[in-house]
Parts: C-alpha cells; structure tokens; sequence
C-alpha cells in the first residue's frame, strides 16, 4: 500500500490558456484588470498553488519581469496598471515621449509553486498577446529615505564628507541638522546644496529648486549663489529640508532656524518644553568653527539612566515634539533617535554638564 | 422488579428533587457555579470535569482564556507563538467556523445561558412554595434570579458582540431536543436591553471596594457598566446609535463613590479585590479556584521567564507578546516613559521589539507584564496559584466609555467632563511629577485619540477587538498592524471578519440557524 | 512380559467395516507400538502373551491380550460419550452436534503448556473472529478482547465474562488492571466463546460484544492427583525507541541553530541513554499447586494454590499475586441432586511504574547526567533543568529515572468470585431437572500514590511546582451478587428431540470508592494543611433482571432449530424504557447425517450448515448507573467560588437524555462446520452481518438545549461485516511423531452508517484521540461511511525518495489553500484481517509448540515520531532542550506537522506470541506419575514494516507512552504425582 503514497511529481511545465479575446487590443490605460486562466501544474494531486505572472517583449523570455501579486484560484485577474508600470521599465524609457504610442506583442507566461514549501517553481507556457497598448506609468512616489547637505563648509563639495541629515520622527521626507555656516578660511560667506543621495546625480538641489520659509531667507540672509544658497548671515543654523511630493516629483522646502538646544528631564528639574532658555544649550562661539562644542546648563539634578528617563536632550523645531527630535551621547558618540525607537538612558549627575560637536557628531557629559 | 426503580446512592449525585429544597445553601451554590463559570472550566480543580465537551477545557472553554484570546490575537495587541490548532488562525484572521477556540468559547457562554435558565426554572415562586422556603430565603432568591438574569444578559452581550444572529433560549425552553431558534441582532439587543433594565432593581446595591458578603457578585453598578458599554457598541451590532443612553448609564456608573485607583498597577495584583475601581471582577482565589485558563493563563503565557518569580505565577509559557503596534500607542505620547503603564510593556526583555518569525518565543515581540500575582506592597499570597482578581469592568473604561459617547455625538453629557475624565484617568496614569504633562486640551481630545488612550488603558485586558470593530479599523484597509491578515507587514481584510463564525458544529446540529455571511 | 516376541498384523476398522488410518497401536507398559495405514493394517512385534492397546480419537479405546495370536483384527466402536460430547452455552449445556450458533469451545490444557500467564493470553490468535491484544507489557497488563469488532462506539466494546456460571465485572478495579487476572490460567478447563447472537442472545442486553464463558477445572473420581507448575522467567526489552544519542544529538542541534545560538549554548557534556536507564531485565517466577480428587466416591473436589512474582522490565514495576481455588461438586439423591461449590480469589499487591519516564526518555536531552553535578538542593541529587539562578524551570521534562524512583504508586487488591450451583432431577418427570445458580464477585482494593517532596517531578508536574510531592490514597469496592434459577425439560419423542429451558435472574451491581489526599510532608510544613486536597466518596449501584427461555427441537439428528427469548430489564433507563426483549431463531442442518451423504463418509466426517439470526443489547453505557436521570453534581476539591469571604462549593446541571435506552444489535450468521478423514481435518466457515441501531454515541447537540454541547444519545447506526475461517489438522500421525495444526483467518469490516440527528453533510463527524503535542490536538474520527475510530489527517505528498515534503499535502477541495477542509478521513487502526497459527509437535518425549499471530491492514498514529522529529519543538526558550528521534534528519522538518498522514503508518504485523520446547518424563518413579521440563519464549520476534517500537495497541492506534511488551525467557516444570 505504499504505492498509495502521493509522490510530487515535479512537472516540467503546465498551461496557460490564451484569454477568450486575446487578439482585440489590451489598452492598459483604460482597463482595469486582465482575466488569466490556467490547469494546475501536473504535480500528480490537487496542490494549494500560487501562481505569478511573467511578462516580457520577447517570446524567449530574454528579459522579463515578475508582475507584482500572486494567486491561488485558476482564474484570476491581474491589475492593468502592474502591467503597464512593469512595461515601462521593460521598454527602458525614461521619458514619456520615448513610449511607444502603438499597441505591440507582449508575452505572458505564469511561475507555479506550491504555498508553504520549499519545491521548485513551474512556468507554463509562453501565450502572446498580440495587441498590448500600453502608457507611460511608473510606480507609486515614496518619500526619500535619506537626505545629505553639501557646501563649502559642508564637506567641501566632496559627498563623502557631506552632512548627513537627521530624520524627523514620524515625518517622513523631513530632516534636519544642526549646520555650522559661518565663513571659509578664506573669507567666503558659506554656499549650500542638497541631495536624497550621497552623489552629483543630477538630483542634487539648490536655491533655484527650493522654497525657503519667510522667517528663514531673513535669518540667514539667503540669497542665490550660482545655483547654491548662499548664507549672507553667517552663523549656526538648524537646516529642515521638507519634501512633498507633487505629480511623480519632489518639491523641497528649507528653513533655517536658530540653533537652540535644550536640556530636559530630570536633570533640568523636570522640564520638558523647548522654549525656556534657561534650559538652552550655550552656542560656540563663531570663530571657534565648525569644530565647537554646544554646552548644556548644568544639571541641578541626578539622573538614574533607567526608571527616570536620564539626561534628555533636543533641538526645537516649531510644531514638533521634543522627542521626535531628541538625541543623546552614549560613550562619546552623539546619536540621534531619528525615525527610531526609544532610546536607551543615560545617566548623569548633579553639575555635570552635556556638551556636543554636532560636526564631528561627539559629545560627553561631566 | 421494584430493584430496577434505582435513584443514585451517593449523596453527591442529586436529582432536582433531592437537591433543593427550603434552605438556601444549594441555590447559591448554583449561582456560584454561574460565576465560577466565568473564572474556571470545570466541576474539579485544574480544569478537571469540565463544563463543555469535546474541547480542552482549561485552554479552549476557559471563559476569560476564551475571551482574551478572541478579543486580543487578531487585533494590533498580540500575537501568540502556539502552534497549537485554531492559534495561528487567531492570529493572522484567517479562521473558519471549525476553529476550536471559537467553538469552545461559543459553548462557554451556552453553558452560562443554559446555567442561569436552570437556576431561574428552579426558583420560580411556585417550586419555593411547594419547597417550604422561608421569606427571608425567597427575599434572598429574589436576588439571585436577578443576578442569574445579568449573567445570562452578559453571557448574550458577548454572543451579541462576537457571532450576532444567535441562537436563542432562555428558562422557558425545554431542556432536551428542541432546536432553538436563531435571534436576529436587533431582537437580542433589545432582549438584552430588557432583561437588564428589568433585572436591576431586585440586584444589590452599589458597594465600593471589598464587601465581606457579597464581594464577587454583580450588583447594581455592574449592570451600569454593562449597558454604557451595549449602547456605545450598539451602532455597531445593529446600525442605530445609542450614545445618549451609554452616557445615561455611565453617569450612574459615575455617580456612585468609585474611585480611580491612585495606582494603575494595583487593579492588577493579588490584593485588587481592595480597588475602589473595581466594577466587576472575575474572582481567583489561589487553589481554591484552579485553573489553566484564566488569570493562570493571563500571567503564565504573557511573562518571560526572568520574570516569572518576579510576578510569582505558576508557570512562564511565554506564548503571548505584543505586536509593536502596541508600543506605538505610547510612542505617540510626548512623555510615555512617565507613563506607568507603558511600564508594563516590557521592551527591555526583548532584543526586538518586531516580531519577524511568529513561532519564536523570545526576543521576538514585546513581552506584556500587567499582572500580578503578589500584593501591592510587593509580599507574596499563600501559594503561586494565582490569586488576582480579572477586573471584568472597572471605572477606567466608564471614563473613557463617557468620553467616546459625548464626542459621538451623545447629548446628556458634556465636553468639559468628558476631557476632565479622560485627564483624571491620565493623570493616574502617569507619574506625580509628570501628570500635567499627560493632560490634553479640548482640542486633542479626538475620536483617534480615545482609540489610543484605550489602548494605553486597557492592553491585554481582552477589550481591543471591539473597540476596533467600533471604530471601523479591524477589517479593511484604514489601518493596518504587523501580522493582519498573514504579512508580516500587515495588510486588508475582508469585513466578514469582524464577526466570527458559528461554529460549524451548531450549524451542524441546528437547522434553524444560518451561518454567518462570508463563513 | 516372559512370553516369545511374535509377529502380530490385523486390521482396524469401524462398525460399518471402514478401515481406520492412524489408529495408534500400542503394547501395554511399553512405549513400543504402530500405527495403521492407508487399509486399517498394522504390524507390530509384541510379546506372546502381551496386550494391545487400541485407540483412535473418537473411538472408545481396547485393550486386547494378544493370546499368542498373529493376526488380530479390530472392530473399534464410536464413542458415544464423545458424540456426547457437550459445549457449555448460557444456562447449560448443549450437544455439540446439535449446537445451531456460532460457538467455539476451546480445551485449556491443550494450549496451555505453561506458556501463558494470563486467562486472556491463552485465548490470543486461538479462535476466529476473537481478537486478544494486551494492553502492553507491564506486569499484570488488561487485554482488549473484541468479538467480531466492537459494536459500540462509546459504550463498552468488551464482551461478557461468565465465570462458571457467574457474569462478572469487566470494568475491573482501581489497582489491578487485568479483571481476568483473578483466576490462575491453570485452573481453566475451556473457554467457550460465543460469537453469533442466536448463542450469545440468552444474555440479552449484555451480549452485544459476545461472550466468553469460562469453566474451571474440576475434581474427579479416582486416586488423589497432585500437580505441580512452576517456572522461572527472564524478561528483556525487545528494543529501544531509535532517538538520537548525545553525539548525534549535538550535531544535530549544532548544524541546525548554530554554534553559537542559545541552542547548542543549552547543551550538556555527558553522554546518557535514557532509555538504558529506565529499563532493566526482569526475572519472575510463578508457581502452582494443585489437588484433585473425590472424598470416598462422594464428594469431588479440587484445590489449588498459586504464587505470581512478576517484575516488569520498566524499573520498578512488578506484582505479587496469590491465587486459590477450590471447588466440590458432589451428588446425592444418586446422582439425581448434584451440587457445584466454586471459590477463586486472588490476592494481588501491586507496584505501577509510571510510563511518564518512557515518553521522558524518549525526549529528555542526551547530553545531561542522570545525577545533578552541581549539587543543586533541588530535585534530591537527580538531574533537573535549572534556571540560569539555579532555581528549577517549572516547564522542564521530569528526570525519567527520578519519575520512576521518587514516585511510589502501589495497590493492593482483593478479589473473589464463587457460586453455588445446585441441580436437580425433578422425579416426577423425566428429563426435568431444576437448577438453581447463586454468585457473587466481589473485589476490595486499596492504593497509595506518593510523590516524594522535592523529587524533579515535584517541580514541574501539578498545579504547585513548589517542591511539594502529593500523597493519594484510594479505596473502592464492588460487589456483584446473582441469583438464577431455570428449568429444564430434555426428552426425545422418536425421531424428535426437545431441550426446553426457562429461568429467572437478578443481578445487582454496587460499587463505592473513596479518595483521599493527605499532606506531603513538605507542604504540610508550608501551609498547615492536613489535606492538601479535599477527598471524595463515591457510590453506585445498578440491576439487570431478566427472565429468558430456550427451545432445543431437533428432527432425525438432521434437523435442529433453537429459539431464544430474554427480557431485560436494567435499572439504569427511564421507567418507560427499562426493558428490552432480545429474541433470537437458528437453524441448523446436519448434512452429515442424510442418507444421502453415506457415500461421502469416507472421506467426510462432519458437514453442518447453520443460519441464526438475533438481538442483541449494550447496557454497559460508560456513564455511570443513571444516565438518563436529570442530576446535579458538586465540584470537587480547586473548584469553588468565593463570594465575600465565603468560599461557595459549586453545584451544576449535568446534561442528559431521558430517553435514553439500549442500543441494539441484530447480528444474521451464516456458518458451515465440516470434517475429513474421520475429523482429522476439521473447520469451520462463517459469514456474518451485524447492524447496531440506537447506537449510543456522543454527538454535538444544538447549543442551548441541554447542560453541555455533547450528549450521550441513541442516535447512530453501525455494521460490522465479516468473514471467519478456521480449520485444525492433524497432518501427522504416527507413533512417535504427531502433528496438530490449526489456523484461523478473520476480516472484519466496521463502518459507521449514521452518526448525528441531522443528516448535515458539513459535519465532519466526532473527532477524539488526544495526542502529545501541543494543547487539544486529536488524531482520529468517528465519521459516518468510515469505520469508527479513524484517523483525521491532512493528505501528506512525499519526493520520489519516499521523503514527505514539509508542508505540501492535497488540497482535497482544490481552493487554492491548505485548511482543516482539506483534511480526510484516513486509516484506521483496527486490522482488515487477523489471523493465528498454532502448531503443536511432539516426537516420543519432546513437543514443539508455538502459536504466531498476524494483523493486517491495522494503522498506528506514531506519536512518538511525531512529536521528536521537528526542529522547533527542540528547544524550549526557559532554555533546556528535548531529544529528536534519528528520523529527524531524513524528514528534516522545521515546523510540526503533527496532522500529517505521514505519521499514519502501517503496522501490520506478523508476531510469534510464544515458542515452547518440552520434554517429558513418563512413570518417573512410583510417587512421580509424569513431569515435563519446558523451555518458551514468548514474544521472540515480530515482524512488521512498522518503524515504533511495537505495532500492538490498545490505545485507539496512538502510539505513544507504550509500556513496550518485554521477551521473556520461561523455564518450566509440570510435575504430576
Ligand atoms: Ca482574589
Ligand atoms: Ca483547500
């Protein structure tokens, strides 16, 4: 009776059945769905299968791509808008212009594998459509997930020594840094671009490509500068690089804000606001450079680093929390919490004091 | 031939007859068993002879281990590592109508039902008659026929809240084989509705804190509680708002002298039957009440292992942790490490606070530990079988009850008390020094924020998933936790999930009912 | 003998003039002699003035003094009292020939040549349709015997016991498992079993499952008997579960998680075979003395004596067990009043093993010592897993030599069952005779469970794990006491013959038990209780009386009918429902005896048809005496509700169907006994078709209807269809060498026909058989068009090397997922056919007997596999780690997939249950008659594909926690004086 034992037969291949109108034209644009059948793979018994859909240019399959989404019925419809989105990138244009305006072959083909197990994927036959009109359709816009500051006190226009920017917790596409833009040794006011990537990949922004809050311009004396932003007023900055999305582009917004820092917790005696001054980090000096050292008051009281939150720290920035912009210094090195989760605490002692280089991104407390 | 005409020998095998009759004692043995219905899954100890058939009493016709795993897995709290039949089902909302934990927790609110019809058929004024009660004995079965009756009443809310359409029996149904009839939603709630106003005035009066006589037992107030939460759960169950009458019921609730416990944890440890916020509890009493669901279950499968001694429960199972969605309930509160209830959410006995692979134990999720088998002073009860008390309704979710009404548009309350509530139950919360940080203002006190403070107050106390189906976000798209629907990331599911199927078993033995749609 | 030795030829033949073959030709006093041939001729030496015994089965034998002739010719005549020959049947007996159902009457002796232990392994593989499987190997282990299936579901499948005449309790007792055990297998003179309903219906309601009714042995007239059995025994283990060994089992956790996980960290350094720990081999001995004979012609008696020290291979268990039995049976009146007087009682100390510490063995880490190395103060210096503070993990395996060593579990038990038969010959009318049957059984048991305090498993079993041990005693008695009294009419008239019987019984069945649980010593210290839980009492009783009645007719020896009638009446239904009337009619025909057939006597000796049709009853409900009554029960000790301070016991509602009655069987029963050659080949062939209606099942119920979702109700239908053969043999025989082989075959079909209320094809059907593993996993499923007690399983698909593909199995619905609706009702654990062998061969003093069993088409759901073989089952995250079994690396699963039909295994099985070689001494010395000196094995070897350790269960085919049947070793000696 061991012959009743249901052995997988791995088949080499199964059907996909050419859709009842496959020769009228499949305008992507103006289609929601697209209806696929198939039989099952012959495994030798009814498997629970997944199916995913293939498509590419060319009969042989010589480049492809796996459309999104994956099926267990033998009917199934799959989304117009995946096809035309994975269509563009198979057509490798850039620009709307470059898309083919008239309808084309496209290849279909289907993977099967069994859900839950680690057997081989089955394709299944090639079937064409004949008449595939397609558009331009990319996928959906996501906020970046990094964003760096450039200048000529920024890394020297070199990106490996660009600033890295510090995320803003739970505002996607919105960073920050504590910027030093004071003059160059050689007297030159400080100059200033941006990128959501560490390269000059044509992304990179300057004053031409951002809207700069009112307050700001005024603060830091903004002005154009080649392309740049230039820094008439030369001094120590928070620089807030805000995106949204507009269309399948960014637009960016940049403020300059006072470069206030705030010590709370039970150090400060329980405070928790970011508007007291008393509680406000001193500012380096301006000649000191972009090397100098923040310094907090000091603590009027013990904190334990566990049960009572510990020595607490953040920049204030207008319509956040405290804690969405709070940071701290363990062994020496200032890290902030970004997008992150809680941080752990760090203890401190009535009189010591929390100093950070926000350029060298260090600090200690004593 | 008059040998054959046997009645059983043993003093402890009772026929009606034998068993009641003009003193008190047997009745109110029978409404303990209607209570103790509530706390453990059988007749002996440890689960032993269990009340409903065919399933594992102690983990899946446990009323509270029932009603915690149904209300806490599928929603954004909790997610249980058992491989256990039916569990993973729970967990991802992908169950069937022949899961086990649904079915035992289905029959778990029968047996109550069918427990409460039998106490009401034998107390009816003719049999105390014929029986030779006294007065004073039916005075006090006066009471008990009520209490039966808020038992029942509780035992459909939670039919009402879970399967809907029902069905329906009650002390005037015969006990043997007639098929009951299925209740529509509206029928039952306005039965509900009715039984409870009905059965209000024979219940006793309001008492706070610990009662010497009567301490475990429901009384006025708790029949309050249960209808400021039927009518705000009301547009849900049957289309019609009732926030006005929730208000009604919350305000008598609030009227009489309970009191926030000045301490969130004391309402969780050994010694709560002493909190003047408890409405209702669900009583553990260590060995005398044994079992392994229950509040057993509650500590044993939440703590870890280190902790174990710490909260001096009988074991450290270590299936249940959170989802990191519930540590996003207090990440979006400025000051939620002051917060004492974010204590409980212990992310420092765990390496990850995501859960990546569902069947790891540890470092794999956030460990909860709200319960707590020692007393408040921190010195332990006579053994670690546990003996805290499952706070079934407590003052904290009138606050919040009241609140949820006003901004839905209620009217018999007011804007100003409900955020002097919602501020009261915060600054319980959170600790001296940091309590004005934790009050909000007018203008923050939004339908989404009531969602979260819930959460904040009532994590793990098997509440969630009504509140979700409330505001719309347990099905669908709107909101989306780790694990919904089988993604780790979370992802839609169809709306016939926000209420659980008949089980396959009923369907199987009552043609009378028809099965919930989508099942 | 002085005379000449002369030739001496002749012939043998029977009255009609045929020749006999094979008759044995002996010369008296010696042991030289013949045989006759194909003619009837022989020829032997023999001393002038000798004797010639002669004999042939069936034949009355002769002695004949040679007188110095050369040629004796012998004319043997039948044996009138062996065409007497009588089976016992309820209440009295019937002529073999004239016998109309199925019934099968087996010679004790002639099986047991000291190889059997227990009355129930005596009957294993020796009659069709009888199966006989033990419950495993512990000393003193119950058998499961089921008569052509079980005809219940959830009542009892065990068939009636009728001990000479008294129907005893086969629900056994707390603290001796085997109910039969009572009786010394060497007192029994036949087994008679009874199969079909037309034999079993006279006991009416309680017959459903056959019955088996034993005889003792009696004393007789003659010279004082005395015999002595004894033997010595050796048991051994037969084999181990094939878990990993420490070496294995550290590479199996270092390649699986790493060498740096918390896994390979949770390792040991030692290198320890649990199992070798657990188990030992055993010796036993077992001796019995008997007497028999007759107080001056007047009063026969018999007596005896029996001593059992039996120890199993499990350390630990064993039992001792005494045994008496006496028995009289004289006559007065001159025979006309004769008097049965029967006692048995056995004495029987116990100590059980638990058979935790084999499914511990089988999982507890390899790479851990027995003995704790870190002097821990816990667990009284045996190995527990600790916390990394070194406090125990509540959740930890118990230590498997510690479960056997600090855990005492020990009963002592009582029992004796006896009669007083009296039977009279009425003088008015001949061939009246009244009889009057008065019985009891009656057993005592006592029992002391201990734990000790601070022993591993205090730490990690119950409800504390605080260190404390737990003390239980239990005390139960029972009492069955029987009274009957029939008539019997007996005479022929001509060419007919009447047997008329009708009679009167009263049965009463009582019942008490009380358990207690006194402190542990520990906790008593701790919390200054006497009684750490409350104890109980208990107690029942229930009746049967029946009035019954039977009419024998039978025409010109050819044509027999026997009618059937009983009238239960059970105290444990409803008024309306207490009696029931079982009816049976059978027919049979001798065609042996038409004229017709004369010709074929030659070769055939016996051919008889038989039809019967009957009803049957099952009122052994499993549900205590008064299931149909509306009862309230209060709880038990941990179960109560405080209200204020008041701690409130808890009263509650039990679920019940008032209507509730028998279930019934009607068994038809088509049959066909035939003999050749004089019977040296005889057989028997029968069909059958049983249909069990108002089956008693406990199906789901509507909810809201009564005090529980489940009910015990007559709702289902069942058959069973089978077919038995058997035939026994005597291919040789010679004068020094012979030969007796019998076989039997049986397939047996059972199939549930209606299960529920509702004919409601979503229901999937009653699922029960809980497994390890897990919380609430069950295996099997009664399910309508499936035999009862299936398994219920997902479809597992494997690779082309046999391997199962983790996690690909059928999806039955084709919807495109895996969930329950794809699983399928699968296997069951019951054999399509089973069938024995036995053989017994003597050459002059040496004998060779054996018997072999075989099942087929039986599946098993190894659990033992199932539950070590799955990587995330390995570690437990308090930090200790559980043995895999060495499959575990060809399956290579991650995940449980403890539904899996991969795990449904087939364990047919071909089994040599005993092999014995024996040599005799005859007329040893003047005091010494004859002794036999014997060697046996039992269960030397078996033979299946099944991988677990044994493919033998009682436990609904779930294999795990089997106490393994042990080989043992027996040497024997019958002495006869
Ligand atoms: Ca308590
Ligand atoms: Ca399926």
């Amino acid at each position: 009776e061991d012959n009743e034992k249901i052995v997988l037969q791995q088949p080499e291949s199964f059907v996909l059945n050419i859709p009842k109108y496959a020769s009228g034209i499949y305008d992507l644009k103006n289609t929601e769905t697209i209806e696929f059948t198939t039989s099952q793979p012959n495994y030798g018994f009814t498997a629970a299968t997944l199916y995913a859909v293939q498509i590419s240019l060319s009969q042989n399959f010589a480049e492809y791509t796996t459309l999104p989404g994956t099926y267990s019925a033998a009917k199934f419809d799959i989304s117009a808008q995946d096809v035309a989105v994975a269509l563009v990138a198979l057509h490798d244009v850039e620009e709307e212009s470059d898309y083919p305006a008239d309808p084309h072959p496209l290849y279909v083909r289907l993977t099967a594998t069994i859900a839950g197990s680690k057997v081989e994927p089955v394709y299944s036959n090639v079937i064409q459509l004949p008449q595939v009109l397609g558009y331009f359709a990319l996928e959906a816009m996501t906020m970046p997930e990094e964003m760096y500051l450039i200048g000529n006190v920024a890394g020297n226009w070199d990106w490996n020594s660009a600033t890295e920017m510090i995320p803003v917790w739970g505002s996607p596409g919105k960073f920050w840094a504590m910027q030093y833009l004071g003059q160059t040794e050689g007297g030159d006011n400080a100059e200033i671009k941006f990128n959501y990537a560490m390269a000059w990949n044509g992304n990179e922004f300057g004053y031409n490509e951002v809207t700069i809050g009112e307050g700001s311009a005024g603060l830091a004396g903004t002005s154009d500068a080649g392309g740049n932003i230039g820094i008439g007023n030369p001094g120590w900055y928070i620089v807030v690089v805000t995106t949204a999305i507009e269309g399948r582009e960014y637009t960016f917004s940049v403020d300059f804000l006072p470069p206030h820092v705030y010590l709370q917790g039970n150090v400060n005696g329980g405070h928790w606001g970011t508007t007291d001054e008393i509680h406000r980090f001193a500012i380096p000096a301006l000649s000191l450079g972009a090397d100098a050292e923040f310094i907090s008051p000091a603590f009027t009281a013990a904190a334990q680093g566990d049960d009572d939150g510990g020595v607490r720290a953040s920049i204030q920035l207008p319509g956040h929390e405290w804690w969405q912009t709070e940071f701290m210094v363990f062994d020496g090195v200032f890290v902030p919490r970004g997008a992150g989760d809680d941080q752990a605490r760090v203890a401190g002692t009535a009189g010591q004091r929390l100093s950070i280089n926000f350029t060298k991104r260090t600090g200690k407390i004593e | 031939l008059d040998d054959l005409n046997t009645i059983p020998l043993d003093k402890e095998e009772l026929v009606s007859e034998v068993v009641f009759g003009s003193e008190i004692g047997p009745y109110q043995e029978l409404l303990a068993k209607i209570y103790a219905g509530l706390a453990i899954s059988g007749n002996e100890g440890g689960d032993g002879d269990p009340d409903v058939a065919g399933v594992d009493g102690g983990s899946q016709a446990s009323f509270l281990r029932g009603l915690w795993n149904l209300q806490t897995l599928p929603s954004d709290e909790a997610l249980c590592a058992w491989n256990d039949v039916g569990i993973p089902d729970l967990n991802y909302m992908t169950w069937t109508a022949n899961n086990v934990f649904i079915k035992g927790f289905y029959y778990r609110l029968y047996y109550q039902i069918n427990l409460a019809n039998a106490l009401l058929r034998e107390t009816t004024e003719e049999k105390l008659s014929s029986r030779g009660a006294s007065e004073e004995v039916k005075a006090q079965i006066k009471t008990y026929r009520a209490e039966a009756r808020f038992a029942r009443a509780l035992s459909y809310y939670y039919l009402l809240d879970m399967f809907r359409n029902v069905p329906f029996v009650n002390e005037d149904s015969p006990v043997g084989s007639t098929l009951p009839p299925q209740i529509m939603a509206e029928d039952l709630f306005d039965y509900i509705e009715k039984e409870l106003t009905e059965c209000e005035a024979d219940m006793l009066d309001p008492f706070v804190g610990y009662h010497p006589t009567y301490y475990g037992r429901a009384h006025k107030a708790a029949n309050w509680a249960l209808l400021s939460r039927l009518y705000l759960n009301a547009e849900t169950y049957m289309g019609v708002n009732k926030y006005t009458e929730s208000i009604t019921y919350s305000k008598k609730v609030l009227d009489e002298n309970f009191a926030l416990d000045p301490v969130y944890k004391n309402v969780f440890t050994a010694d709560n039957e002493n909190s003047v916020e408890m409405i209702l509890p669900i009583r553990y009493e260590g060995e005398d009440t044994q079992t392994w669901g229950g509040m057993t279950f509650l500590m044993s499968s939440t703590v870890p292992s280190a902790l174990q001694a710490e909260i001096n429960s009988v074991g450290a199972w270590q299936g249940n942790r959170a989802l990191v969605s519930l540590l996003r309930f207090f990440e979006r509160e400025n000051r939620h490490e002051d917060d004492t209830r974010f204590s409980m959410v212990r992310t420092d006995q765990t390496e990850n606070n995501e859960i990546v692979d569902p069947s790891l134990f540890t470092n794999n999720g956030i460990p909860i530990v709200k319960y707590y088998n020692t007393y408040s002073d921190g010195t332990l009860p006579p053994s670690n079988i546990v003996y805290t008390d499952f706070p079934l309704f407590r003052l904290g979710e009138i606050h919040l009850n009241y609140a949820e009404a006003v901004l839905r548009g209620g009217t018999g309350g007011d804007q100003a008390t409900a955020l002097q509530l919602v501020n009261d139950l915060r600054r319980r919360a959170y600790k001296n020094e940091a309590a004005t940080a934790a009050t909000i203002t007018a203008s923050q006190l939004t339908l989404d924020f009531i969602l979260d403070e819930r959460g904040r107050e009532f994590f793990f106390e098997a509440q969630r998933r009504t509140d979700l189906v409330r505001f719309g976000k347990f099905t669908g798209s709107s909101y989306i936790w780790p694990w919904k629907g089988n993604v780790p990331a979370g992802r839609s599911i169809a709306d016939t999930y926000k209420v659980y199927p008949i089980p396959s078993d009923d369907i199987g033995a009552n043609q009378n009912l028809t099965q919930n749609p989508g099942y | 003998q002085t005379g000449a030795t002369i030739n001496v030829r002749g012939i043998v033949t029977d009255i009609a003039g045929e020749p006999i073959i094979g008759a044995n030709i002996l010369v008296q006093g010696t042991s030289s002699g013949t045989i006759t041939d194909y003619d009837g001729n022989f020829t032997l030496q023999a001393p002038a003035d000798g004797v010639l015994e002669i004999s042939y089965i069936g034949y009355r034998p002769q002695s004949i003094p040679i007188n110095n002739r050369s040629t004796i010719n012998v004319t043997m005549e039948e044996d009138t009292e062996l065409l007497e020959e009588v089976v016992v049947i309820g209440y009295g007996t019937v002529r073999k020939d004239d016998a109309t159902g199925s019934v099968v009457a087996i010679d004790a002796s002639k099986i047991n040549k000291g190889l059997a232990t227990s009355p129930s392994s005596l009957l294993a593989g020796q009659v069709a349709g009888l199966s006989v499987v033990s419950s495993g190997g512990a000393p003193g282990s119950a058998s499961n015997i089921r008569i052509r299936g079980g005809s219940s579901m959830s009542a009892s499948n065990d068939p009636l016991i009728v001990i000479d005449g008294v129907p005893v309790d086969t629900e056994g007792i707390n603290g001796m498992a085997d109910p039969l055990s009572t009786i010394n297998a060497n007192d029994i003179e036949t087994f008679t079993v009874l199969k079909d309903a037309s034999a079993t219906a006279i006991y009416g309601s309680r017959a459903s499952n056959g019955v088996i009714i034993i005889t003792t042995k009696k004393g007789h007239s003659g010279k004082l008997q005395v015999a002595y059995n004894g033997s010595v025994s050796v048991s051994t283990k037969t084999g181990l579960v094939d878990v990993m060994d420490a070496p294995t089992f550290r590479n199996y956790v270092i390649d699986s998680f790493g060498e740096d996980s918390q896994q390979a960290a949770a390792l040991g350094n030692t290198q320890t075979n649990w199992q070798d720990q657990i188990f030992k081999t055993a010796t036993s001995t077992d001796h019995n003395v008997s007497l028999a004979g007759s107080i001056s012609n007047f009063l026969p008696y018999r007596v005896s004596v029996g001593y059992t020290n039996e120890k199993g291979i499990l350390k630990t268990s064993g039992l001792e067990r005494y045994t008496g039995s006496i028995n009289m049976s004289p006559s007065f009146l001159d025979g006309s009043l004769r008097v049965q007087l029967n006692a048995k009682g056995v004495y029987n100390t116990n100590r059980f093993a638990d058979r935790g510490a084999i499914n511990s063995a089988t999982q507890f880490d390899p790479t851990m010592p027995v003995y704790s190395e870190t002097n821990s103060p816990y667990g009284n210096g045996y190995h527990m897993s600790l916390k990394t503070d070194g406090t125990p993990i509540d959740i930890g395996l118990a230590n498997p030599l510690a479960i056997l060593e600090q855990k005492s579990d020990k009963s002592k038990v009582y029992r004796s069952i006896g009669n007083m038969q009296v039977d009279y010959n009425l003088p008015f009318l001949e061939g009246l005779r009244a009889n009057l049957n008065m019985g009891y059984d009656i057993s005592e048991s006592n029992g002391d469970v201990i734990i000790t305090d601070n022993s591993p498993m205090s730490w990690v079993w119950g409800s504390y794990k605080a260190g404390w041990g737990e003390n239980s005693t239990y005390y139960q008695y029972k009492s069955n006491t029987l009274l009957d009294f029939y008539l019997n009419y007996n005479n022929n008239f001509g060419v007919h013959r009447i047997d008329a019987m009708g009679g009167y019984s009263w049965q009463r069945f009582y019942s008490e038990e009380e358990n207690k649980f006194p402190y542990s010593a520990a906790m008593a210290a701790q919390t200054g209780n006497e009684f750490y839980k409350e104890g109980n009492d208990y107690s029942t009783e229930s009746y049967v009386i029946s009035f019954f009645g039977r009419l024998n007719y039978s025409l010109l020896e050819r044509y027999l009918f026997t009618l059937t009638l009983r009238n239960d009446g059970s105290s444990r239904f409803s008024p309306g429902n207490k009696w029931g009337l079982f009816p049976s009619a059978a027919f049979a025909w001798r065609i042996i005896n038409e004229p017709f057939m004369e010709n074929a006597g030659d070769v055939m000796s016996d051919l008889k048809l038989r039809l019967g049709y009957g009803v049957t009853g099952q009122q052994n409900l499993g549900n205590g005496d008064y299931p149909w009554m509306g009862r309230y029960s209060y709880s038990k000790a941990g179960a109560n509700y405080f209200f204020g301070n008041t701690k409130v016991p808890l009263i509650r509602p039990l679920a019940y169907d008032e209507n509730l009655k028998w279930e019934e069987t009607a068994t038809y029963n088509a049959g066909l006994d035939f003999g050749f050659l004089n019977n040296r080949i005889s057989g028997t062939f029968d069909v059958y078709y049983r249909k069990t209606t108002d089956l008693l099942n406990t199906v789901g119920i509507a909810a809201g209807t009564n005090f529980s979702n489940e009910l015990l109700t007559n709702v289902g239908e069942l058959e069973n269809k089978g077919v038995e053969f058997s035939i026994t043999g005597r291919p040789i025989v010679s004068k020094d060498l012979n030969w007796n082989v019998s076989y039997n075959i049986t397939y047996n079909r059972n199939r549930i026909t209606k299960l529920t209320i509702n004919d409601d094809p979503s229901y999937v059907g009653v699922r029960f058989g809980g497994i390890d593993g897990g919380t609430g996993n069950n295996i099997a499923i009664h399910s309508v068009n499936y035999p009862s007690g299936s398994f219920y399983v997902y479809e597992q698909v494997y690779d082309n090397d046999g391997r199962p593909l983790e996690g690909v199995f059928v999806d039955q619905n084709a919807d495109g997922q895996i969930n329950e609706e794809d699983m399928i009702v699968y296997k069951n654990a019951a054999p399509d056919l089973f069938m024995g062998l036995s053989s017994q061969l003597s050459y002059k003093n040496w004998d060779l007997n054996f018997s072999l069993r075989s099942n087929i088409g039986n599946y098993v759901y190894n659990n033992i596999q199932s539950n070590r073989e799955s990587r995330s089952i390995t570690y437990d995250p308090s930090g200790w780690l559980k043995n895999k079994v060495n499959s575990a690396t060809f399956t290579n699963f991650d995940a449980v997939h403890y539904q899996s039909s991969y795990y449904i295994q087939n364990a047919s099985f071909l089994k040599m249950d005993n092999i014995s070689v024996g040599y005799n001494f005859n007329n040893v010395s003047n005091w010494l008659q004859s002794a036999r000196l014997h060697l046996t094995v039992q269960n030397p070897f078996v033979i299946t594909k099944y991988k677990g350790l044994d493919p033998e269960f009682t436990n609904d085919g779930i294999d795990n926690n089997i106490y393994p049947h042990p080989r043992v070793f027996i040497l024997g000696f019958n002495l006869n004086f």
